[in-house]
């Protein structure tokens, strides 16, 4: 135990931390070249080991740590290195608070991973919207639509899709049996495998028929590997055979593409989609305009606006507010900024719907880093005062010998 | 002696064991962090049961069917079928960025029914107030004169709009003089039932409206409903999935662009072989054609043991192929519109699915 507690309280466990730690910054930077930021925050940062093997191979080994041990570690470093050899005393409080700021930077950073969300609301100009959608994860929805004021909604995780292709999701808070047949991460869709000139696709056979007891009886899918821009959005798709018990009701092909595809069983109407996971809020925002103007001559964007109309039916609120560029909307500890903007002559020209994006960002320890830096900064000038009040003293005790 | 450095106070060179209290908060960090990290990986609930409000945007009357829009401008189009065959329609219209003044507007309905335009003043007078969902709204009760030429003689339109947050909304009955007085306080209690707020959204989402999917759904259940006929799908047609008042639709894209395919249901005659094609013909700015002008403009064709009618219209720059068939007191629609070259070019795979339909 003595050896174990002494490599945990090492110096030299925090140099190679802070190296790994400046080693996943460079690999991963590099790395978003041709990953993109969303796959290397995964396989790099947010994960305990970067794993590494040949391209077309199944197999995988750990490299080098990822972003979560290397913090775990560097944090369990600090407080065991903290607690066995800082020595309490008020000459080092400035140290003190300096070390628990760098703890709760560590801390709240983790927090933020965990519990912070970003998602967006599209709303057309005049439309209303109460949810936002993820930006990358997705769910299958199951909408139980019958009742004549709401409609309950079963939405099962893609994480859970996909641990479970092949078997079967037997839950009892779910009105059916889901038996998954297939699941894919991405695919293309096409609903022939001509080019238009009436010859095959060069890459016609990586193309799979979907399965025709879905009802799709002539579109193809192509399994391909995940986006990588920031623009693009994966295409999830699944096979879902449905169950009544052991009775099958039906196969449904599912895409993030598809639109909700519905059924009548023992007098109850459902529909059944794959679509991005949704979040929704106790109130609505209507917008009322969207506004995109550029300099004069120029396609320069000189603002991008939102009029929206805020409404809550719990607490009676019914106002106008703007959204735009630096002047996002704070409510109920959501934040919504300008994020993308279809408006403008350009869209009126093209007979287009002027709409516009909001980012919806949800991270309730937003306040953490502020409070770690401050805890830091005022930790670091206590400790440089009480050492310049000591030397300044000292200094003048000495007297000058003539 | 000078005064160590803070950064070397930090760390004495010896390291000293920590008390055991010390070890136990440690391990307590240490579980916390694994906790947290631990509930990161689950942070993501597998299964999610939540209810959602069904978004009501009007209480739609008895005897109101919604129909297909016959322009982009409309975001919802209703068809209400009498009795003895006469046919009203109710069209809701958003202009949410309207930049002209409400005698403007009114003056150009007149014109429509072929009206002398009248002032401001006198569109002030004539006009009634009307509620529209929560706020105050504008009617009026337009008549076109008998001697009125084509199809506008005798036509009504009652029309009522309202300034809203969102913008200014529209809605329109017209239809024949006498049918329309029975509709007139049907269409007050739809106008007071408006949600306005939630109109477009909720229209949007009946509509299952999608931004631009690459392919968009197919109705698994369509084809397999027992309800609907079965065919056999040009190779080229991929589905695009069931809408509120569209049992079925494809769309086939090539050279000369993108056809969309329909098919709809509607009860009785549905109006009428000729109001349908002049419908049509007014949708790619054809001129109305005359009862005369029927056997020259279509053509028979059999559908699973049952006469129907298709027809073939091509205007300058859009095309409709048709196939119109009356079975068991319905008539069903099989339509594809698009360019005209691309409706052209689909026009024998559109026969050939005509004649594999099997009721």
């Amino acid at each position: 135990m003595k050896w174990i507690w002494q490599a945990i309280t090492s110096l030299k466990l925090t140099v190679t931390c802070l190296s790994f730690s400046m080693l996943i910054v460079f690999v991963g930077t590099l790395a978003q070249v041709d990953q993109g930021l969303y796959l290397v925050q995964d396989r790099y940062f947010k994960s305990l080991f970067v794993f590494w093997g040949p391209a077309g191979s199944s197999w995988q080994i750990p490299v080098m740590p990822g972003g979560y041990l290397v913090g775990i570690l560097l944090m369990v470093n600090l407080i065991a290195a903290f607690m066995a050899k800082f020595k309490w005393t008020r000459k080092k409080i400035g140290i003190c608070i300096s070390h628990l700021g760098l703890i709760l930077l560590l801390l709240g950073q983790l927090a933020t991973d965990l519990l912070s969300r970003e998602s967006a609301m599209e709303i057309k100009e005049g439309g209303t919207r109460s949810f936002s959608s993820d930006f990358r994860l997705n769910e299958l929805v199951l909408i139980d639509e019958t009742g004549p004021s709401k409609d309950t909604v079963y939405a099962v995780s893609e994480r859970l899709l996909q641990s479970k292709e092949g078997a079967v999701i037997a839950n009892g808070s779910l009105p059916f049996t889901l038996k998954v047949e297939s699941f894919w991460p991405n695919v293309a869709l096409t609903g022939s495998l001509e080019d238009g000139q009436g010859k095959l696709k060069e890459d016609h056979t990586d193309y799979q028929k979907v399965n025709a007891a879905t009802g799709f009886s002539n579109v193809y899918l192509k399994p391909i590997p995940p986006a990588t821009s920031m623009d693009a959005r994966d295409t999830r798709a699944a096979v879902i055979e449905i169950m009544d018990g052991n009775t099958s009701i039906g196969k449904w092909f599912v895409a993030t593409v598809l639109d909700p595809q519905s059924w009548t069983h023992n007098g109850k109407t459902y529909s059944i989609s794959m679509r991005a996971k949704r979040y929704y809020e106790n109130f609505s925002l209507t917008l009322l305009k969207a506004t995109h103007e550029n300099y004069t001559g120029t396609n320069e964007p000189r603002n991008f606006a939102s009029r929206v109309q805020l409404r809550n039916t719990s607490t009676k609120e019914n106002r106008e507010l703007l959204i735009y560029m630096n002047h996002p909307l704070r409510y109920q500890g959501l934040t919504f900024y300008q994020y993308q903007m279809t408006a403008g002559e350009m869209v009126q020209r093209q007979g287009l719907e002027p709409s516009s994006t909001f980012q919806v960002v949800k991270n309730p320890t937003w306040v953490t880093p502020y409070l770690a830096c401050i805890m830091v900064g005022a930790g670091l000038t206590i400790q440089f005062l009480i050492h310049l009040v000591g030397f300044v003293r000292r200094r003048s005790q000495v007297k000058p010998s003539i | 002696m000078p005064p160590k450095s803070f950064l070397t106070a930090t760390y004495q060179s010896k390291a000293r064991i920590a008390s055991p209290s010390g070890q136990n908060l440690l391990v307590a960090w240490m579980a916390l962090l694994g906790l947290l990290t631990f509930s990161g990986c689950q942070r993501e609930a597998n299964i999610r049961i939540y209810d959602v409000p069904k978004l009501v945007p009007y209480s739609l009357p008895d005897g109101w069917e919604r129909v297909e829009n016959t322009s982009a401008m409309r975001l919802a189009t209703f068809r209400i079928l009498g009795e003895e065959s006469q046919s009203a329609e109710v069209a809701i219209l958003p202009m949410p960025d309207l930049q002209v003044g409400d005698h403007e507007i009114v003056n150009l309905w007149r014109q429509q029914l072929q009206l002398d335009p009248i002032s401001e003043q006198d569109v002030t007078a004539q006009s009634q107030p009307v509620q529209i969902g929560d706020l105050q709204g504008r009617q009026f009760d337009l008549v076109a004169p008998e001697a009125a030429q084509g199809e506008i003689s005798g036509m009504r339109v009652i029309t009522a709009f309202v300034h809203a947050p969102n913008g200014t909304w529209f809605f329109k009955l017209s239809g024949e003089t006498a049918f329309l007085e029975g509709q007139k306080q049907t269409f007050k209690d739809f106008l007071s039932s408006v949600d306005l707020n939630s109109l477009k959204e909720s229209i949007s989402m009946l509509e299952n409206a999608t931004t631009s999917p690459p392919v968009r759904s197919a109705a698994a259940t369509v084809n397999q409903s027992e309800n609907l006929p079965k065919w056999d799908l040009p190779s080229q047609w991929i589905p695009t999935g069931a809408r509120s008042m569209i049992l079925a639709s494809f769309a086939a894209d090539g050279e000369g662009g993108k056809v969309d395919i329909t098919i709809s249901r509607l009860g009785g005659g549905a109006g009428g072989l000729l109001p349908n094609i002049n419908r049509w013909c007014r949708q790619i700015g054809l001129d109305a054609i005359s009862k005369a002008d029927l056997p020259m403009k279509t053509t028979s064709i059999n559908v699973d043991g049952s006469p129907a009618t298709m027809v073939f219209l091509t205007g300058e720059e859009k095309g409709i192929a048709a196939i119109i068939c009356p079975r068991e007191g319905q008539t069903w629609f099989f339509k594809a519109m698009g360019s005209q070259g691309a409706v052209s070019r689909e026009k024998s795979s559109f026969e050939a699915f005509g004649k594999s339909i099997r009721f």
